[in-house]
Protein backbone atom coordinates (compact mmCIF):
# COMPACT_ATOMS: atom_id res chain seq x y z
CA UNK A 1 0.00 0.00 0.00
CA UNK A 2 1.63 3.23 -1.43
CA UNK A 3 1.13 6.69 0.53
CA UNK A 4 -2.67 7.74 1.06
CA UNK A 5 -3.70 10.94 -0.41
CA UNK A 6 -5.84 12.90 1.63
CA UNK A 7 -8.91 14.32 -1.20
CA UNK A 8 -10.85 17.13 0.92
CA UNK A 9 -14.10 17.31 -0.92
CA UNK A 10 -17.01 20.21 -1.04
CA UNK A 11 -20.57 19.00 -2.10
CA UNK A 12 -22.44 21.80 -2.45
CA UNK A 13 -25.72 20.92 -2.41
CA UNK A 14 -27.71 23.77 -4.19
CA UNK A 15 -31.02 24.88 -5.51
CA UNK A 16 -30.62 25.81 -8.40
CA UNK A 17 -33.38 27.85 -10.80
CA UNK A 18 -34.26 26.82 -14.39
CA UNK A 19 -33.18 29.64 -16.28
CA UNK A 20 -31.87 31.81 -13.76
CA UNK A 21 -27.84 31.56 -15.16
CA UNK A 22 -27.29 35.00 -12.99
CA UNK A 23 -28.74 33.45 -9.38
CA UNK A 24 -27.33 30.20 -10.11
CA UNK A 25 -24.09 31.51 -11.35
CA UNK A 26 -23.82 33.57 -7.89
CA UNK A 27 -24.88 30.27 -5.89
CA UNK A 28 -21.96 28.41 -7.59
CA UNK A 29 -19.40 30.94 -7.24
CA UNK A 30 -20.36 31.78 -3.73
CA UNK A 31 -19.37 28.01 -2.74
CA UNK A 32 -15.99 27.84 -4.84
CA UNK A 33 -14.96 30.74 -2.50
CA UNK A 34 -16.08 28.70 0.72
CA UNK A 35 -15.03 25.69 -0.56
CA UNK A 36 -11.26 27.41 -1.64
CA UNK A 37 -11.51 28.89 2.05
CA UNK A 38 -12.24 25.98 3.68
CA UNK A 39 -8.95 23.83 1.79
CA UNK A 40 -11.20 21.98 -0.66
CA UNK A 41 -9.42 19.63 -3.94
CA UNK A 42 -12.46 19.50 -5.31
CA UNK A 43 -16.10 21.03 -5.08
CA UNK A 44 -18.54 19.40 -6.74
CA UNK A 45 -22.06 20.66 -7.71
CA UNK A 46 -25.48 18.99 -9.15
CA UNK A 47 -26.42 17.89 -12.39
CA UNK A 48 -27.03 21.09 -15.00
CA UNK A 49 -26.42 23.31 -11.92
CA UNK A 50 -25.80 26.17 -14.43
CA UNK A 51 -29.12 26.22 -16.22
CA UNK A 52 -30.98 24.43 -13.60
CA UNK A 53 -33.27 20.88 -13.99
CA UNK A 54 -34.86 20.23 -15.94
CA UNK A 55 -34.70 22.71 -18.27
CA UNK A 56 -37.01 20.45 -20.77
CA UNK A 57 -37.84 22.48 -24.32
CA UNK A 58 -35.73 25.28 -23.31
CA UNK A 59 -32.91 23.11 -24.47
CA UNK A 60 -34.85 23.51 -28.17
CA UNK A 61 -33.77 27.01 -28.05
CA UNK A 62 -30.19 28.12 -29.20
CA UNK A 63 -29.60 31.14 -27.18
CA UNK A 64 -30.69 28.98 -23.81
CA UNK A 65 -27.53 26.46 -24.62
CA UNK A 66 -24.81 28.90 -25.64
CA UNK A 67 -26.00 31.08 -22.30
CA UNK A 68 -25.58 28.74 -20.17
CA UNK A 69 -21.45 27.64 -21.88
CA UNK A 70 -21.14 31.52 -21.70
CA UNK A 71 -21.92 31.37 -17.93
CA UNK A 72 -19.67 28.45 -17.94
CA UNK A 73 -16.83 30.53 -18.93
CA UNK A 74 -17.37 32.69 -15.61
CA UNK A 75 -17.31 29.75 -13.31
CA UNK A 76 -14.00 28.68 -14.94
CA UNK A 77 -12.25 32.01 -14.40
CA UNK A 78 -13.69 31.68 -10.62
CA UNK A 79 -11.73 28.45 -9.89
CA UNK A 80 -8.47 29.62 -9.29
CA UNK A 81 -7.15 26.83 -6.98
CA UNK A 82 -9.14 24.47 -6.75
CA UNK A 83 -10.93 21.81 -8.62
CA UNK A 84 -14.56 22.06 -9.91
CA UNK A 85 -16.84 19.64 -11.25
CA UNK A 86 -20.11 21.30 -12.31
CA UNK A 87 -23.41 20.39 -14.32
CA UNK A 88 -24.36 22.10 -17.55
CA UNK A 89 -25.54 21.33 -21.39
CA UNK A 90 -22.78 20.62 -23.61
CA UNK A 91 -24.13 22.38 -27.21
CA UNK A 92 -21.27 21.22 -29.01
CA UNK A 93 -22.77 18.08 -31.53
CA UNK A 94 -24.90 17.21 -29.04
CA UNK A 95 -26.81 18.73 -26.84
CA UNK A 96 -25.39 16.33 -23.87
CA UNK A 97 -26.07 16.67 -20.10
CA UNK A 98 -22.72 17.19 -19.43
CA UNK A 99 -20.10 17.62 -16.61
CA UNK A 100 -17.23 20.51 -16.72
CA UNK A 101 -14.33 19.07 -14.87
CA UNK A 102 -12.55 22.82 -14.13
CA UNK A 103 -9.44 22.96 -12.60
CA UNK A 104 -7.46 26.60 -11.62
CA UNK A 105 -9.03 28.83 -14.24
CA UNK A 106 -9.18 26.18 -16.77
CA UNK A 107 -11.72 24.07 -18.18
CA UNK A 108 -9.61 20.60 -18.13
CA UNK A 109 -12.56 18.23 -19.83
CA UNK A 110 -16.17 17.50 -19.96
CA UNK A 111 -18.21 14.56 -19.20
CA UNK A 112 -21.03 13.24 -21.15
CA UNK A 113 -23.94 11.26 -19.55
CA UNK A 114 -24.10 8.28 -20.86
CA UNK A 115 -27.31 6.51 -19.28
CA UNK A 116 -30.16 8.94 -20.26
CA UNK A 117 -33.30 8.32 -18.28
CA UNK A 118 -36.39 8.36 -20.10
CA UNK A 119 -38.90 6.77 -18.10
CA UNK A 120 -41.62 8.60 -15.31
CA UNK A 121 -40.58 12.51 -14.86
CA UNK A 122 -37.43 11.94 -17.38
CA UNK A 123 -37.49 12.46 -21.11
CA UNK A 124 -33.78 12.85 -22.15
CA UNK A 125 -33.88 10.80 -24.71
CA UNK A 126 -35.90 13.55 -26.10
CA UNK A 127 -33.05 16.18 -25.55
CA UNK A 128 -29.98 14.43 -25.49
CA UNK A 129 -27.10 12.74 -27.43
CA UNK A 130 -25.23 9.87 -24.90
CA UNK A 131 -22.00 10.33 -23.60
CA UNK A 132 -19.35 7.62 -25.45
CA UNK A 133 -16.11 7.64 -22.75
CA UNK A 134 -15.91 7.67 -19.17
CA UNK A 135 -12.07 9.00 -18.50
CA UNK A 136 -10.62 8.53 -14.58
CA UNK A 137 -9.50 12.30 -14.14
CA UNK A 138 -6.37 12.48 -11.29
CA UNK A 139 -7.14 15.19 -8.95
CA UNK A 140 -4.62 15.94 -6.24
CA UNK A 141 -3.21 12.33 -7.15
CA UNK A 142 -6.21 10.66 -6.62
CA UNK A 143 -8.38 8.62 -9.55
CA UNK A 144 -11.91 10.21 -9.76
CA UNK A 145 -13.97 8.62 -12.18
CA UNK A 146 -17.02 11.67 -12.64
CA UNK A 147 -21.03 10.68 -13.66
CA UNK A 148 -24.46 12.12 -14.11
CA UNK A 149 -26.92 11.12 -12.01
CA UNK A 150 -28.76 7.63 -13.75
CA UNK A 151 -25.02 6.99 -14.57
CA UNK A 152 -24.83 5.41 -11.52
CA UNK A 153 -28.33 3.35 -11.02
CA UNK A 154 -26.60 0.47 -13.52
CA UNK A 155 -24.44 -1.63 -12.15
CA UNK A 156 -22.65 -2.77 -15.49
CA UNK A 157 -22.58 1.17 -15.98
CA UNK A 158 -19.70 3.51 -15.81
CA UNK A 159 -18.81 2.90 -12.49
CA UNK A 160 -17.75 -0.43 -12.79
CA UNK A 161 -15.79 1.06 -15.77
CA UNK A 162 -14.23 3.92 -14.34
CA UNK A 163 -13.20 1.65 -10.89
CA UNK A 164 -11.70 -1.20 -12.85
CA UNK A 165 -9.66 1.47 -14.52
CA UNK A 166 -8.02 3.47 -11.36
CA UNK A 167 -11.14 5.89 -9.80
CA UNK A 168 -10.88 5.52 -6.02
CA UNK A 169 -13.80 7.93 -6.21
CA UNK A 170 -16.56 8.12 -7.87
CA UNK A 171 -18.26 11.68 -8.41
CA UNK A 172 -21.61 11.35 -9.51
CA UNK A 173 -23.50 14.87 -9.98
CA UNK A 174 -27.66 14.30 -10.03
CA UNK A 175 -30.83 15.88 -10.01
CA UNK A 176 -33.02 13.02 -7.93
CA UNK A 177 -36.34 14.35 -7.42
CA UNK A 178 -38.17 13.13 -4.01
CA UNK A 179 -40.82 9.99 -4.03
CA UNK A 180 -42.09 8.67 -0.54
CA UNK A 181 -39.40 6.07 0.50
CA UNK A 182 -36.58 7.51 -2.13
CA UNK A 183 -33.86 8.62 0.39
CA UNK A 184 -33.67 4.92 1.92
CA UNK A 185 -33.74 3.48 -1.76
CA UNK A 186 -30.92 5.45 -2.91
CA UNK A 187 -28.87 5.35 0.77
CA UNK A 188 -29.30 1.22 -0.26
CA UNK A 189 -28.14 1.23 -3.98
CA UNK A 190 -25.43 3.36 -3.39
CA UNK A 191 -23.71 1.29 -0.84
CA UNK A 192 -24.34 -1.31 -2.56
CA UNK A 193 -22.78 0.13 -5.95
CA UNK A 194 -19.88 1.25 -3.49
CA UNK A 195 -19.44 -1.85 -1.59
CA UNK A 196 -19.37 -3.96 -5.31
CA UNK A 197 -17.07 -1.48 -6.86
CA UNK A 198 -14.65 -1.18 -3.83
CA UNK A 199 -15.32 2.97 -4.39
CA UNK A 200 -15.95 5.65 -2.24
CA UNK A 201 -18.72 7.30 -3.90
CA UNK A 202 -19.64 11.70 -3.76
CA UNK A 203 -23.43 11.69 -4.40
CA UNK A 204 -24.65 15.25 -4.80
CA UNK A 205 -28.26 15.73 -5.40
CA UNK A 206 -30.05 18.80 -6.37
CA UNK A 207 -32.02 20.54 -3.72
CA UNK A 208 -35.12 22.68 -4.52
CA UNK A 209 -38.71 22.58 -5.90
CA UNK A 210 -39.12 22.90 -9.77
CA UNK A 211 -42.79 22.78 -11.15
CA UNK A 212 -44.08 19.13 -9.83
CA UNK A 213 -40.79 18.08 -8.70
CA UNK A 214 -39.10 18.18 -5.43
CA UNK A 215 -35.28 17.62 -5.15
CA UNK A 216 -34.86 16.61 -1.65
CA UNK A 217 -30.89 17.17 -1.29
CA UNK A 218 -29.84 14.10 0.99
CA UNK A 219 -26.28 14.28 -0.85
CA UNK A 220 -24.28 11.43 0.12
CA UNK A 221 -20.88 10.41 0.78
CA UNK A 222 -20.73 6.63 1.31
CA UNK A 223 -17.32 4.84 1.94
CA UNK A 224 -15.73 1.77 -0.26
CA UNK A 225 -17.09 -0.82 2.20
CA UNK A 226 -20.85 0.84 2.01
CA UNK A 227 -20.66 2.94 4.80
CA UNK A 228 -22.18 6.42 5.24
CA UNK A 229 -19.39 9.36 5.78
CA UNK A 230 -21.67 12.19 5.41
CA UNK A 231 -24.93 13.37 4.45
CA UNK A 232 -26.18 16.39 2.95
CA UNK A 233 -29.66 18.06 4.51
CA UNK A 234 -32.74 17.20 3.74
CA UNK A 235 -35.23 19.75 1.82
CA UNK A 236 -32.64 22.61 2.31
CA UNK A 237 -29.00 23.92 1.15
CA UNK A 238 -26.12 22.60 2.50
CA UNK A 239 -22.27 22.39 1.66
CA UNK A 240 -20.94 18.94 2.69
CA UNK A 241 -16.86 18.71 3.63
CA UNK A 242 -14.96 15.64 3.63
CA UNK A 243 -11.77 14.31 3.69
CA UNK A 244 -11.26 11.47 2.41
CA UNK A 245 -7.90 8.98 2.40
CA UNK A 246 -7.46 7.20 -0.96
CA UNK A 247 -4.84 5.39 -2.41
CA UNK A 248 -3.27 7.30 -5.68
CA UNK A 249 -4.16 6.44 -8.54
CA UNK A 250 -1.94 3.25 -10.10
CA UNK A 251 -0.52 2.86 -13.47
CA UNK A 252 -1.04 4.86 -16.62
CA UNK A 253 -4.46 4.13 -17.15
CA UNK A 254 -6.21 4.08 -20.45
CA UNK A 255 -7.10 0.44 -20.25
CA UNK A 256 -9.56 -1.42 -22.64
CA UNK A 257 -11.87 -2.46 -19.65
CA UNK A 258 -12.15 -5.71 -18.57
CA UNK A 259 -15.44 -7.76 -16.93
CA UNK A 260 -18.99 -6.54 -16.91
CA UNK A 261 -20.51 -5.30 -20.06
CA UNK A 262 -18.75 -1.83 -20.19
CA UNK A 263 -17.55 -0.51 -23.49
CA UNK A 264 -16.85 3.03 -22.87
CA UNK A 265 -13.35 4.03 -23.46
CA UNK A 266 -11.59 5.17 -20.05
CA UNK A 267 -8.96 7.33 -20.66
CA UNK A 268 -6.69 9.06 -18.09
CA UNK A 269 -6.60 12.23 -17.65
CA UNK A 270 -4.77 14.22 -15.36
CA UNK A 271 -6.70 17.19 -13.61
CA UNK A 272 -4.72 17.91 -10.87
CA UNK A 273 -1.20 15.97 -9.21
CA UNK A 274 -0.16 17.34 -6.40
CA UNK A 275 -2.67 17.63 -3.55
CA UNK A 276 -3.03 21.09 -2.32
CA UNK A 277 -1.71 22.26 1.04
CA UNK A 278 -4.34 21.87 3.39
CA UNK A 279 -4.24 24.72 6.27
CA UNK A 280 -3.74 23.39 9.85
CA UNK A 281 -6.77 24.24 11.47
CA UNK A 282 -10.33 22.30 13.12
CA UNK A 283 -13.93 22.48 11.67
CA UNK A 284 -17.16 22.80 13.52
CA UNK A 285 -18.76 18.95 12.67
CA UNK A 286 -27.46 16.17 8.80
CA UNK A 287 -40.86 13.99 5.39
CA UNK A 288 -43.38 14.50 3.02
CA UNK A 289 -44.83 17.56 4.14
CA UNK A 290 -41.76 19.21 4.39
CA UNK A 291 -41.25 18.06 0.27
CA UNK A 292 -44.94 20.15 -0.18
CA UNK A 293 -43.83 22.99 2.08
CA UNK A 294 -40.35 23.53 0.01
CA UNK A 295 -42.16 23.27 -3.66
CA UNK A 296 -44.69 25.79 -1.84
CA UNK A 297 -41.54 28.32 -1.55
CA UNK A 298 -40.17 27.65 -4.33
CA UNK A 299 -43.20 29.10 -6.87
CA UNK A 300 -43.97 32.12 -4.53
CA UNK A 301 -40.39 33.81 -4.73
CA UNK A 302 -42.38 36.57 -3.63
CA UNK A 303 -43.15 35.64 -0.24
CA UNK A 304 -40.20 33.56 0.79
CA UNK A 305 -36.41 35.24 0.79
CA UNK A 306 -34.29 32.17 -0.22
CA UNK A 307 -31.81 31.34 2.10
CA UNK A 308 -28.54 33.69 2.10
CA UNK A 309 -24.97 32.36 1.53
CA UNK A 310 -24.11 33.18 5.09
CA UNK A 311 -26.68 31.47 6.31
CA UNK A 312 -25.56 28.29 4.37
CA UNK A 313 -22.44 29.24 6.25
CA UNK A 314 -24.29 27.93 9.47
CA UNK A 315 -24.65 24.47 7.77
CA UNK A 316 -21.52 23.79 6.70
CA UNK A 317 -20.74 20.26 8.85
CA UNK A 318 -18.03 18.40 9.72
CA UNK A 319 -19.22 14.85 10.56
CA UNK A 320 -16.93 12.70 12.32
CA UNK A 321 -17.88 9.62 11.66
CA UNK A 322 -17.18 5.85 13.35
CA UNK A 323 -13.10 5.00 14.18
CA UNK A 324 -11.64 3.53 11.12
CA UNK A 325 -13.73 5.77 8.92
CA UNK A 326 -12.28 8.08 6.03
CA UNK A 327 -12.65 10.81 8.38
CA UNK A 328 -9.72 11.89 10.68
CA UNK A 329 -10.70 12.90 14.01
CA UNK A 330 -7.76 16.10 13.96
CA UNK B 1 -52.43 32.45 -1.22
CA UNK B 2 -55.69 31.79 -0.98
CA UNK B 3 -57.70 28.66 0.15
CA UNK B 4 -61.30 27.78 -0.03
CA UNK B 5 -61.82 26.32 3.77
CA UNK B 6 -64.61 24.03 4.29
CA UNK B 7 -63.83 22.45 7.70
CA UNK B 8 -62.90 19.08 5.79
CA UNK B 9 -59.52 17.39 6.22
CA UNK B 10 -58.26 18.61 2.57
CA UNK B 11 -58.73 21.65 2.97
CA UNK B 12 -57.42 21.92 6.62
CA UNK B 13 -54.07 19.97 5.67
CA UNK B 14 -53.54 22.20 2.75
CA UNK B 15 -54.18 25.53 4.49
CA UNK B 16 -51.72 24.19 7.05
CA UNK B 17 -48.90 23.35 5.13
CA UNK B 18 -49.35 26.88 3.37
CA UNK B 19 -49.19 28.44 6.69
CA UNK B 20 -45.90 26.13 7.42
CA UNK B 21 -44.24 27.10 3.66
CA UNK B 22 -45.15 31.56 3.63
CA UNK B 23 -46.50 32.43 7.29
CA UNK B 24 -49.87 32.93 8.31
CA UNK B 25 -49.67 36.65 7.03
CA UNK B 26 -48.98 35.31 3.95
CA UNK B 27 -52.58 33.13 3.91
CA UNK B 28 -56.26 34.06 3.45
CA UNK B 29 -58.48 31.62 4.12
CA UNK B 30 -62.76 31.85 2.62
CA UNK B 31 -66.02 30.27 4.05
CA UNK B 32 -67.95 29.98 1.25
CA UNK B 33 -70.97 28.25 3.00
CA UNK B 34 -74.11 27.19 0.73
CA UNK B 35 -77.50 25.61 2.33
CA UNK B 36 -75.57 21.70 2.51
CA UNK B 37 -72.79 23.40 4.57
CA UNK B 38 -73.14 21.59 8.18
CA UNK B 39 -72.73 24.05 11.10
CA UNK B 40 -69.94 21.60 12.49
CA UNK B 41 -67.60 21.98 9.05
CA UNK B 42 -68.17 25.86 9.70
CA UNK B 43 -66.96 26.12 13.08
CA UNK B 44 -63.78 23.29 11.78
CA UNK B 45 -63.05 26.27 9.61
CA UNK B 46 -63.53 28.80 11.80
CA UNK B 47 -61.73 26.97 14.54
CA UNK B 48 -58.68 25.71 12.08
CA UNK B 49 -58.41 29.82 11.01
CA UNK B 50 -57.87 30.73 14.57
CA UNK B 51 -55.38 27.72 15.19
CA UNK B 52 -53.24 29.01 12.34
CA UNK B 53 -53.97 32.73 13.08
CA UNK B 54 -54.95 33.32 9.44
CA UNK B 55 -57.74 35.37 8.64
CA UNK B 56 -60.92 33.66 7.53
CA UNK B 57 -63.15 35.53 5.07
CA UNK B 58 -66.90 34.40 5.23
CA UNK B 59 -68.73 34.98 1.40
CA UNK B 60 -71.77 32.95 1.80
CA UNK B 61 -73.14 31.63 -1.59
CA UNK B 62 -76.56 30.77 -1.34
CA UNK B 63 -77.82 34.24 -3.04
CA UNK B 64 -75.76 33.49 -5.99
CA UNK B 65 -76.35 30.10 -5.78
CA UNK B 66 -80.22 30.62 -5.78
CA UNK B 67 -79.82 32.67 -8.57
CA UNK B 68 -78.32 29.73 -10.58
CA UNK B 69 -81.42 27.44 -9.57
CA UNK B 70 -83.80 30.50 -11.09
CA UNK B 71 -81.33 30.93 -14.12
CA UNK B 72 -81.48 27.53 -14.98
CA UNK B 73 -84.97 26.53 -13.96
CA UNK B 74 -86.78 26.77 -17.54
CA UNK B 75 -83.77 24.17 -19.01
CA UNK B 76 -83.44 22.39 -15.70
CA UNK B 77 -87.51 21.61 -15.59
CA UNK B 78 -88.86 18.59 -15.00
CA UNK B 79 -85.31 17.13 -13.74
CA UNK B 80 -84.54 15.79 -10.65
CA UNK B 81 -81.56 17.59 -8.91
CA UNK B 82 -78.57 16.17 -8.55
CA UNK B 83 -74.81 16.50 -9.85
CA UNK B 84 -75.35 19.53 -11.94
CA UNK B 85 -76.60 21.57 -9.28
CA UNK B 86 -74.33 20.14 -6.80
CA UNK B 87 -71.30 21.57 -9.32
CA UNK B 88 -73.00 24.93 -9.78
CA UNK B 89 -71.93 25.49 -6.01
CA UNK B 90 -68.30 24.63 -6.47
CA UNK B 91 -67.82 26.31 -9.56
CA UNK B 92 -69.47 29.40 -7.74
CA UNK B 93 -66.61 28.90 -4.88
CA UNK B 94 -64.14 28.42 -7.81
CA UNK B 95 -64.86 31.57 -9.43
CA UNK B 96 -65.28 33.43 -5.98
CA UNK B 97 -61.65 32.43 -5.39
CA UNK B 98 -60.34 33.44 -8.89
CA UNK B 99 -61.77 36.46 -8.27
CA UNK B 100 -60.34 37.43 -5.06
CA UNK B 101 -56.77 36.30 -6.77
CA UNK B 102 -57.38 38.73 -10.17
CA UNK B 103 -58.11 41.50 -7.02
CA UNK B 104 -55.60 40.88 -5.02
CA UNK B 105 -53.06 38.88 -6.15
CA UNK B 106 -52.79 35.84 -4.47
CA UNK B 107 -52.61 32.36 -6.01
CA UNK B 108 -55.66 29.95 -5.40
CA UNK B 109 -54.27 26.43 -3.69
CA UNK B 110 -56.66 23.71 -5.01
CA UNK B 111 -57.01 21.13 -2.36
CA UNK B 112 -58.16 18.22 -3.78
CA UNK B 113 -56.32 14.72 -3.29
CA UNK B 114 -54.99 11.86 -5.30
CA UNK B 115 -57.83 9.96 -4.48
CA UNK B 116 -60.29 12.13 -5.90
CA UNK B 117 -58.15 13.20 -9.35
CA UNK B 118 -57.67 9.51 -9.73
CA UNK B 119 -61.81 8.93 -9.85
CA UNK B 120 -62.43 12.00 -11.13
CA UNK B 121 -65.06 13.18 -7.70
CA UNK B 122 -63.79 16.52 -8.29
CA UNK B 123 -65.36 19.45 -10.23
CA UNK B 124 -63.98 20.85 -13.41
CA UNK B 125 -63.54 24.65 -13.26
CA UNK B 126 -64.68 24.36 -9.54
CA UNK B 127 -62.54 22.66 -6.72
CA UNK B 128 -60.20 21.96 -9.56
CA UNK B 129 -59.17 25.99 -9.95
CA UNK B 130 -56.61 27.26 -9.22
CA UNK B 131 -52.79 27.84 -9.73
CA UNK B 132 -50.89 25.05 -7.59
CA UNK B 133 -52.83 21.90 -6.47
CA UNK B 134 -50.75 20.66 -3.20
CA UNK B 135 -52.17 17.43 -2.48
CA UNK B 136 -52.77 16.36 -5.70
CA UNK B 137 -50.73 13.66 -5.72
CA UNK B 138 -51.27 12.34 -1.43
CA UNK B 139 -53.85 9.57 -1.77
CA UNK B 140 -56.82 9.95 0.92
CA UNK B 141 -55.74 7.92 3.65
CA UNK B 142 -52.21 9.54 3.59
CA UNK B 143 -54.18 12.89 4.14
CA UNK B 144 -55.18 11.99 7.42
CA UNK B 145 -52.11 10.22 8.14
CA UNK B 146 -50.13 13.87 7.27
CA UNK B 147 -53.17 16.26 9.15
CA UNK B 148 -52.33 13.55 12.26
CA UNK B 149 -48.36 13.83 11.87
CA UNK B 150 -48.59 17.74 11.98
CA UNK B 151 -50.67 18.01 15.01
CA UNK B 152 -48.02 15.43 16.59
CA UNK B 153 -45.34 17.89 15.89
CA UNK B 154 -47.21 20.95 16.67
CA UNK B 155 -47.78 19.23 20.39
CA UNK B 156 -51.64 20.17 20.16
CA UNK B 157 -54.85 20.05 18.10
CA UNK B 158 -53.87 22.25 15.13
CA UNK B 159 -55.82 20.48 12.48
CA UNK B 160 -59.16 20.13 15.18
CA UNK B 161 -60.06 16.49 16.05
CA UNK B 162 -63.32 16.30 14.85
CA UNK B 163 -62.36 17.41 11.32
CA UNK B 164 -60.44 14.14 11.17
CA UNK B 165 -63.30 12.06 12.96
CA UNK B 166 -65.62 13.31 10.88
CA UNK B 167 -67.54 11.43 7.84
CA UNK B 168 -65.93 12.51 4.30
CA UNK B 169 -68.69 14.58 2.59
CA UNK B 170 -68.29 16.93 -0.42
CA UNK B 171 -71.30 18.80 1.15
CA UNK B 172 -73.13 19.57 -2.32
CA UNK B 173 -76.15 17.96 -1.54
CA UNK B 174 -78.41 16.92 1.29
CA UNK B 175 -77.09 14.36 4.08
CA UNK B 176 -74.23 13.45 1.34
CA UNK B 177 -71.35 11.37 2.31
CA UNK B 178 -68.55 10.22 -0.21
CA UNK B 179 -69.32 6.52 0.14
CA UNK B 180 -72.35 7.78 -1.57
CA UNK B 181 -70.51 7.74 -4.72
CA UNK B 182 -66.90 5.64 -3.75
CA UNK B 183 -66.17 3.05 -2.13
CA UNK B 184 -64.94 3.42 1.65
CA UNK B 185 -61.07 5.24 1.07
CA UNK B 186 -58.88 2.24 2.79
CA UNK B 187 -60.60 0.00 -0.18
CA UNK B 188 -60.52 2.55 -2.84
CA UNK B 189 -56.39 3.72 -1.92
CA UNK B 190 -55.75 -0.10 -2.10
CA UNK B 191 -57.24 -0.39 -5.61
CA UNK B 192 -55.79 2.90 -7.12
CA UNK B 193 -51.78 1.84 -5.58
CA UNK B 194 -52.46 -1.48 -7.61
CA UNK B 195 -54.08 0.35 -10.90
CA UNK B 196 -52.69 3.77 -10.61
CA UNK B 197 -48.96 3.43 -9.11
CA UNK B 198 -48.46 -0.27 -10.17
CA UNK B 199 -50.78 -0.75 -13.80
CA UNK B 200 -52.38 -4.19 -12.30
CA UNK B 201 -54.97 -5.24 -14.84
CA UNK B 202 -58.52 -4.79 -13.19
CA UNK B 203 -58.13 -9.25 -12.92
CA UNK B 204 -54.87 -9.04 -11.27
CA UNK B 205 -56.92 -6.63 -8.78
CA UNK B 206 -59.49 -9.47 -8.70
CA UNK B 207 -57.35 -12.02 -8.04
CA UNK B 208 -55.81 -10.17 -4.82
CA UNK B 209 -59.66 -10.49 -3.06
CA UNK B 210 -61.41 -7.43 -3.88
CA UNK B 211 -64.61 -7.25 -4.48
CA UNK B 212 -64.90 -7.63 -8.75
CA UNK B 213 -67.44 -4.54 -8.83
CA UNK B 214 -65.46 -2.28 -6.91
CA UNK B 215 -62.71 -2.93 -8.93
CA UNK B 216 -64.67 -2.38 -12.27
CA UNK B 217 -66.04 0.60 -11.02
CA UNK B 218 -63.19 2.19 -9.97
CA UNK B 219 -60.90 1.55 -13.07
CA UNK B 220 -63.70 2.97 -15.01
CA UNK B 221 -64.25 5.98 -13.10
CA UNK B 222 -60.38 6.38 -13.69
CA UNK B 223 -60.12 5.92 -16.86
CA UNK B 224 -63.10 8.44 -17.55
CA UNK B 225 -61.32 10.90 -15.82
CA UNK B 226 -58.44 11.39 -17.50
CA UNK B 227 -59.86 14.25 -19.30
CA UNK B 228 -60.32 16.35 -15.89
CA UNK B 229 -56.76 15.49 -15.25
CA UNK B 230 -55.14 17.30 -17.89
CA UNK B 231 -56.77 20.69 -17.19
CA UNK B 232 -55.53 20.09 -13.54
CA UNK B 233 -53.32 22.70 -11.82
CA UNK B 234 -49.90 21.33 -11.31
CA UNK B 235 -49.05 19.46 -8.11
CA UNK B 236 -45.86 17.81 -5.95
CA UNK B 237 -45.07 14.46 -6.74
CA UNK B 238 -45.00 12.55 -3.61
CA UNK B 239 -46.03 9.42 -4.69
CA UNK B 240 -43.68 6.57 -6.94
CA UNK B 241 -46.06 7.46 -10.30
CA UNK B 242 -47.62 10.79 -10.06
CA UNK B 243 -50.67 12.02 -12.59
CA UNK B 244 -48.64 14.25 -15.24
CA UNK B 245 -45.41 13.70 -16.63
CA UNK B 246 -45.46 10.23 -14.54
CA UNK B 247 -48.42 8.63 -15.98
CA UNK B 248 -49.17 9.27 -19.41
CA UNK B 249 -52.64 8.19 -20.64
CA UNK B 250 -54.54 8.95 -23.74
CA UNK B 251 -57.82 10.67 -23.12
CA UNK B 252 -59.38 8.65 -25.76
CA UNK B 253 -59.06 5.02 -24.95
CA UNK B 254 -61.42 2.22 -25.14
CA UNK B 255 -58.53 -0.39 -23.50
CA UNK B 256 -61.05 -1.83 -20.51
CA UNK B 257 -58.14 -3.92 -18.52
Amino acid sequence: MGSVHRLRVAMAQINATVGDFDGNLKKIIEAIEQARSLGADLVTFPELALCGYPPEDLILKPQFVSDNQKYLGRVVRASSGLSVVVGFIDGRDGPYNAAAIIHDGKLADIYHKICLPNYGVFDENRYFQSGKGCPVYVVAGVGVGVNICEDIWHEDGPVSAQASSGAGVIVNISASPYHYGKAEYRKKTLARRARDNGVIIVYNNLVGGQDELVFDGNSLVIDAKGRLLAQGRQFTEDLVLVDLDVEPVAGTGGSTPTGGREQWPTARVVVSELPSPKPNRRYPGGSLVEAMTLLLKSITPWCWAPATMSTRMVLVKWLLVSPGALIPAW
Amino acid sequence: MVIGLSGGVDSSLVATIAVDALGAENVVAVAMPSRYSSQGSLSDAGLLAQNLGISLMNIPIEKVFQAYLDLLAGPFSGIESGTAEENIQARIRGNLLMALSNKFGWLVLATGNKSEMATGYTTLYGDMAGGFSVIKDVPKTMVYKLARYRNSVAGMELIPPSVLAKTPSAELGPDQRDTDTLPPYELLDSVLTAYVEEDKSVEQIIRQGVDPEVVKKVARLVDASEYKRRQAPPGVKITTKAFGRDRRLPITNKFRG
